[in-house]
């Protein structure tokens, strides 16, 4: 479901006044819009790190045979790769909510000075790109490739500890 | 975007309430989630501990002590679940409440028709089990290559 009205006809039916008080109002809004989403990038970063960090740690557990501590930072890994997800997810609201202002206020100040739009104008203002994939795949990361070579001690941890450590 | 978390009544209701109740309403869930978080990070210190217990036992070849301890690694792995369940709901919850509280919050199904079709990741979800299964296949290691923790 999308708003019924399109943006460029509601704005035309507007006086120059209202447009002008529009485009202020979306101009606060699409700065608010920024400001969240450069704070939802930062933690976005702090946590890439924070994964990358753990990941190594694991990586060099397994290699010095230390099964048991690499599965410890398994739950860490989970928590922090959960976290990730739902700022990835967060972040696509706030893109949309930041793009959508700066459509509007472009459309208003188009609008007032003569340009005509229609859908087929406002479909190629919005960029591709932001239509795309949030993060259903897991980044590029030699992290799983690894992980893999240590799956039977891994699993072996996990499903039979009759054996004690590998 | 009408994610099985909240229900759309759920969702108007707090659109509307003023803003110093919807700051309420965010201060608590801030509260569960910090708390959930809490038990997590335990947890994990508590996998760690053993974890390195089963290292110094199975040095020593102190087998029954190693496996007992490598049992409650994996013990408190399985258990860490429906923790981990609840912490990515409230998670997500807090996160949709805090950018709806920001003043000029639009929700996607109100945007142009031009900008539908947007991927919101978890909250373009609709159903709990879609959402436990995208996250067992994008956030748990073990199951990523193959191990099955449910098992």
């Amino acid at each position: 479901m999308s708003r019924e009205v399109p943006i460029w006809s509601e704005l035309g039916k507007y006086s120059s006044k209202k447009l002008n008080k529009k485009v202020g109002e979306h101009q606060l809004n699409l700065e608010r819009f920024e400001t969240s989403t450069r704070d939802s990038i930062q933690k976005l970063s702090k946590l890439e790190r924070e994964i990358k960090r753990v990941e190594k740690r694991i990586v060099s557990a397994l290699e010095k045979s230390n099964t048991a501590e690499a599965i410890s930072d398994i739950l860490l890994i989970r928590v922090l790769r959960i976290e990730e997800m739902v700022e990835l997810s967060a972040l696509s609201i706030l893109r949309t909510n930041r793009f959508y202002n700066k459509l509007y206020t472009d459309i208003a100040r188009g609008i007032e000075a003569g340009v005509k739009y229609d859908e087929a104008s406002i479909q190629s203002m919005v960029p591709e790109n932001l239509k795309s994939v949030v993060s259903t795949a897991i980044a590029a990361s030699d992290f799983y490739d690894i992980l893999s070579k240590y799956k039977s001690n891994l699993s072996h941890y996990i499903n039979d500890t009759e054996e004690g450590e590998q | 975007m009408i994610p099985w978390f909240y229900s759309l009544e759920q969702f108007t209701e707090f659109k509307n309430y003023k803003p110093k109740k919807r700051q309420k309403i965010i201060d608590e869930m801030k509260k569960n989630v910090n708390g959930q978080k809490l038990i997590l990070e335990e947890t994990s210190k508590s996998l760690r501990k053993h974890a390195l217990g089963v290292s110094r036992r199975t040095k020593r070849n102190d087998k029954h002590r190693a496996t007992e301890e490598m049992m409650t690694v994996a013990f408190d792995l399985k258990n860490a679940e429906p923790v981990l369940s609840n912490y990515v709901n409230s998670l997500l919850l807090l996160r949709v409440y805090e950018i709806m509280h920001i003043e000029g919050y639009e929700d996607p199904s109100a945007l142009p028709e031009a900008m539908a079709d947007i991927d919101y990741g978890l909250y373009s979800l609709s159903t709990e089990d879609e959402l436990r299964s995208l996250l067992k296949q994008t956030t748990d290691p073990l199951a990523i290559i193959g191990i099955k923790l449910d098992e």
